[in-house]
């Protein structure tokens, strides 16, 4: 199963048990949007609920820190090394990954979302 | 200096990763009321939760009234401490705010009701309270329960290369992609061991040697690779990666060059530098400064990384055989009771006396035997034994 970090989803019917061990580990739920997995939620705990509950392995896809694409980790120099599950929910999508003067497009993106 | 310090952001937004979470937090800090709850960061090391915790007190120009929970424990340290900062809403006209880094170094054995008083102080706390913490165990989620939480994750790989390149080039520096990759696979989504790392590949020319931040060092394998370092850099990495404490560290530090063929004016060198730090640590341990402790590993990374290059040391016992061991603590034993008993009669510290008053009375106990005098005095038997020791032990006729 595939999973978009900070996107919307839906799940089937899990159960009232399943549902609560969700909620309890960060998941946000919402009647019309479905679920949410985003930087609060333990993605461990996650995987190995739905693996329990669907028998299904999660892969999950970070989006861009600056344009949220969805960010396919497929071809990165570090999939090796880079465990979605404990790293923080974004990354760069290779568009602004090489980009010259990325940093710069970073910090300000990110200022201008609270000033 | 080290780029992680130098290059240390003062501005929320160069920091790289967890943009949700800091987005949370200048808001949390923004709006916070009287009556809000006290923020609590929890994550990893070397991600920024300090400098996010600093960088929005600058942005939102707030003052900081720090204190590092590992320096006091204590409910009443904690009380002495803090009150005063947060039964005020300003300080002197200025905005500020509490924080607790290191928090979970608060709930040892040591703690003695300092949980008890920060949860108490959140009640009557008019400032901003902030709390910073490694792991979230059960200890920690008392205080959780109290807090708005804000979880920090290890930082992308790709966010941590953006940074190390941003560095490389403030620093007017060209960075091979290779080297930048292996640094950046090799720090874990640690950005502070990047940035270290970073530095010392950079000084090396090359990527052997990389420390990952898990790397632990039992005691021996530790003091020989501090030894083997190519540069301060990596000694000091080393150094303040050995899983011991830090007297036991300095011991066999001691235990090594003491017993090492070095000439004996380096050997001599080398020990001065080891007693700046026994000096440093002895003072931590009496003031309870824990912080200083990051001194300690540099002081001697940085004093004996210069002064022995050249030189291939290896981890070394003692080999001071046990009797003369154990008579060189008795003999000390029986110095240190003498210290203490005649610095009470001639109303001095100790430590004066055994500076200054000491030798004199070896001297004059060389000169003339003045047993009957110490006996007045009241020295016992094994006092007296000491003192004849020394004076035996004395060439200076």
């Amino acid at each position: 199963m595939k999973i978009v970090l900070n996107e919307w989803f839906k799940l089937p019917r899990l159960g009232k048990e399943t549902f609560i061990k969700l909620m309890s580990i960060g998941v946000k739920y919402d009647k019309t949007k479905g679920f949410l997995v985003n930087e609060g939620t333990n993605l461990l705990s996650f995987s190995s609920v739905i693996k329990e509950a669907l028998r299904e392995e999660v892969e999950f896809y970070p989006k861009c820190a600056i344009d949220e694409l969805v960010t396919p980790c497929d071809i990165c120099a570090y999939r090796e090394v880079c465990d979605r599950k404990e790293i923080s929910s974004k990354c760069l999508c290779d568009e602004c990954y090489n980009n010259r003067d990325i940093f710069t497009f970073y910090t300000t993106n990110l200022a201008s979302k609270i000033e | 200096m080290l780029w992680a310090e130098k290059y240390r952001p003062d501005n929320p937004f160069q920091l790289v990763g967890n943009e949700e979470v800091r987005l949370e937090f200048i808001k949390w800090l923004k709006n916070w009321k009287e009556n809000s709850k006290a923020a609590l960061l929890i994550g990893p090391p070397g991600i920024g939760k300090t400098t996010l915790v600093y960088a929005c007190a600058k942005f939102l120009k707030y003052k900081v009234l720090e204190l590092n929970a590992s320096d006091v424990r204590t409910k009443g340290k904690l009380e002495i401490f803090l009150k005063p900062g947060l039964i005020y809403s300003n300080l002197f006209g200025e905005k500020a705010f509490a924080f607790l880094d290191e928090v979970d170094g608060i709930y040892g054995k040591q703690d003695y009701g300092g949980l008890e008083f920060l949860l108490e102080a959140l009640k009557f706390s008019k400032v901003p309270m902030v709390f910073a913490a490694n792991k979230e165990d059960e200890r920690i989620k008392k205080l959780a329960s109290h807090c708005e939480v804000f979880r920090m994750k290890k930082i992308a790989p790709r966010l941590i290369e953006i940074y190390l390149r941003h560095v490389l080039k403030r620093e007017g520096l060209e960075g091979d992609d290779g080297l930048i990759r292996e640094v950046v696979k090799s720090c874990e989504g640690d950005l502070r061991s990047a940035l270290n790392n970073l530095q010392l590949a950079m000084a090396n020319k090359s990527t052997e040697g990389l420390l990952t931040p898990s790397v632990q060092f039992p005691l021996e394998e530790g003091i020989t690779k501090f030894f083997q370092a190519k540069d301060i850099y990596e000694a000091y990495e080393i150094l303040s990666s050995i899983k011991a404490e830090p007297m036991d560290k300095l011991r066999a530090l001691y235990n090594t060059l003491i017993v090492s063929e070095l000439p004996l004016d380096l050997k001599l060198e080398s020990l001065k530098v080891l007693s700046y730090a026994d000096e440093l640590l002895n003072r931590i341990l009496k003031t309870q400064e824990w912080r200083q402790l990051k001194y300690l590993d540099r002081l001697l990374a940085f004093g004996l990384n210069n002064l022995l290059k050249g030189y291939t040391l290896s981890y070394r016992e003692d080999s001071l055989s046990w009797p003369l061991k154990l008579r060189i603590w008795n003999d000390s034993k029986n110095l240190r009771d003498l210290a203490l008993y005649l610095s009470k009669q001639f109303h001095v510290s100790s430590k004066d006396f055994l500076a200054f008053y000491l030798p004199l009375m070896i001297v004059l106990f060389k000169k003339k035997r003045l047993e009957d005098m110490f006996r007045a005095l009241g020295l016992t038997e094994n006092m007296i034994k000491a003192i004849n020791k020394e004076a035996k032990s004395l060439e200076v006729d």
